[in-house]
């Protein structure tokens, strides 16, 4: 038997777009964008995206940007695929080389200048030049302690919570039961598993699961499922009226929802690339 | 043990404080031993709206540092006799509410009174939560409109994830909702929110709808709690809400515009 074993699925990763080769400005604003939110970027796997400076690879000193990188915390996967002198310099020093064509939602932390942009794949829509301002922080995600704290910070705490703060790497999906209502200004979170909310959620709360959302109630706020990447994760609800959704880091906006589901039993899904709400009476009408 | 109610809202200016003094004031009327604690510090209002802030000599604060007996900084009530006023600083930081003091307070006081009523500041800081932290009861003031509702939902989160009662796991602090100046025409024609509108986002129970009235602020003008002021129907329904407190399952009149009085029905308009 094989002492490894090799998965081919992609991990969330976040990517650091560096617009210009000043070092300085780099490690200020990388300072700045992760000091926002200390505990979400802590060793979270990130690959640099340097294709904006490519025209002045020269000037860019890779050894240097790595150390700064690390120094705020962030563990360096590699370089995102370049041409050239960066990539054998990213060779040379060790660095992976990663190819990130066709993850047409790849999330960017553009280094310089200021913008934080959260990782979309983690949780958050990615940033779209004439859309609105996508959700304000980046959900922390991901080990299940976090998770479990966040939960309690938030009011979610349960025995269902607290197990899922157990670290564990079984393969049973951990859900996470909050017997209770969502309020304005809670976030909650399922950092393994589907999260399901036994009552209405405000607008104003949060909601993100690795695996599907189930709301037994109105579902009047956000909710990011899929937080994890997992395109298969469902949202679904009793009574549509969400401020955003989104699955694998597709997102969608209220106001792009139809109006014809406001306050109906939906599920969201993704369709390829698109979220596909239906309402659930359609499963009924189909199976007949 | 004394019921110890806070009168909270997260958004400001909605009538938390009007609240506690006619709330408390109810009380007191209906023969319980109520005292009334000011948490605002810094913004001390509640001994203007009871009308005693020339007898202000000693205050909360003075009391958490040992500067003042609780007995000295308490103000009796010149109108009801089992009603006191704790009034709050208006000089000190807010930080000066610590939490062990506030809870060493509170028990003083529950040895004397039957109901402490704590006016909440508006927000969510430290001063919000240190007197929504050892209560057992929550008046949620809100107004109908969407953003008053949307911190009043945020608030009633906070009472049950930050509370002592909640960190300890004992039973949930008890919430009332009281929808405050009210407009029952305005809402008819989709102005405000409605009463209904503002229970299916909230979804908690209805302590009362105070309907808005001009009473409240020359009531607060002259130091005079709503309910102790003539018979407006804002202190009318003030004082409904305090039979409810009482456990007594009153109808609400104020839902729906002015409740029809003796002369209307004769007159019939
Ligand atoms: N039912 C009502 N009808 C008309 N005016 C009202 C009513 N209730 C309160 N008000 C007015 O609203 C204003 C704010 O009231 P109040 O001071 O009680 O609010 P608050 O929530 O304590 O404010 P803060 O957050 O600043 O402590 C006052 O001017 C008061 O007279
Ligand atoms: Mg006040």
């Amino acid at each position: 038997m094989s002492s490894i074993e090799l998965k081919g699925r992609f991990a969330p990763l976040t990517v650091i777009r560096v617009l210009v080769t000043d070092l300085r400005a780099v490690e200020h604003d990388l300072a700045a964008a992760t000091g926002k939110a200390p505990g979400y970027f802590r060793n979270a796997p990130v690959v640099l995206d340097l294709s904006p400076v490519e025209s002045a690879a020269e000037a860019v000193d890779l050894a240097e940007l790595a150390r700064a990188v690390r120094a705020c915390g962030l563990a360096l996967v590699g370089v995102q695929r370049s041409s050239g002198l960066l990539a054998a310099r990213a060779e040379e020093l060790g660095i992976g080389i990663v190819s990130l064509e066709g993850r047409a939602r790849a999330p960017q932390l553009q280094a310089a200048p200021e913008v934080l942009e959260p990782a979309a794949a983690v949780a958050t829509p990615p940033p779209a030049a004439a859309s609105p301002p996508p959700p304000a922080a980046p959900p922390a995600p991901v080990t299940a302690a976090e998770a479990a704290t966040a939960a309690k910070d938030a009011g979610a705490m349960d025995a269902t919570a607290k197990d899922a703060g157990v670290e564990g790497h079984g393969e049973v999906a951990e859900s996470v039961i909050v017997p209770h209502p969502a309020r304005s200004g809670q976030r909650l979170y399922a950092a393994r598993g589907d999260l399901i909310v036994l009552g209405a959620v405000s607008s104003g709360a949060e909601l993100i699961a690795a695996g599907n959302i189930h709301v037994y109630g109105p579902l009047r706020g956000r909710a990011i499922a899929g937080a994890m990447g997992n395109e298969g994760a469902r949202i679904f609800c009793q009574g549509f009226d969400a401020e955003l959704i989104s699955i694998a880091g597709s997102y969608m906006l209220s106001e792009d929802f139809q109006g014809e589901h406001i306050g109906k039993a939906v599920q969201v899904f993704l369709h390829g690339e698109k979220l596909t709400i239906e309402p659930l009476s359609a499963l009924l009408a189909a199976k007949k | 043990m004394s019921r110890i109610i806070v009168v909270t809202s997260g958004k400001g200016g909605v009538g938390k404080t009007t609240t506690s003094a006619a709330i408390a004031t109810g009380l007191a009327l209906r023969g319980k031993r109520t005292a009334v604690v000011d948490f605002d510090i810094g913004l001390r209002n509640l001994d203007i709206i009871m009308g005693c802030e020339r007898r202000v000599v000693y205050d909360f604060v003075n009391v958490i540092q040992g500067e003042a007996r609780l007995r000295q900084a308490l103000i009796k009530d010149k109108r009801l006799e089992n009603l006191s006023i704790l009034p709050a600083s208006q000089t000190r930081d807010k930080t000066a509410l610590t939490l062990e003091g506030v809870k060493k307070v509170l028990d003083e006081l529950s040895a004397d009174f039957d109901v402490i009523v704590c006016d909440s500041p508006a927000g969510i800081e430290h001063g919000a939560f240190a007197a929504m932290y050892w209560a057992d009861e929550a008046i949620v003031v809100t107004n109908p409109e969407v953003s008053s509702v949307r911190d009043s939902d945020r608030i009633i989160g906070l009472l049950a994830s930050k509370t002592k009662r909640a960190i300890d796991g004992d039973a949930p602090v008890r919430e009332h909702l009281l929808l405050s100046r009210y407009d029952a025409r305005r809402a008819k024609r989709g102005e405000m929110l409605s009463v209904a509108d503002v229970l299916e986002i909230l979804a908690i129970p209805l302590l009362g709808v105070i309907p808005e009235s001009p009473a409240v602020l020359e009531s607060s003008n002259s130091g005079t709690p709503v309910v102790l002021n003539g018979r407006s129907e804002a202190g009318e329904a003030y004082l409904e809400a305090v039979e409810r407190l009482l456990g007594r399952d009153v109808p609400h009149r104020f839902l729906n515009g002015k409740p029809r009085g003796i002369l209307s029905r004769l007159f019939g308009n």
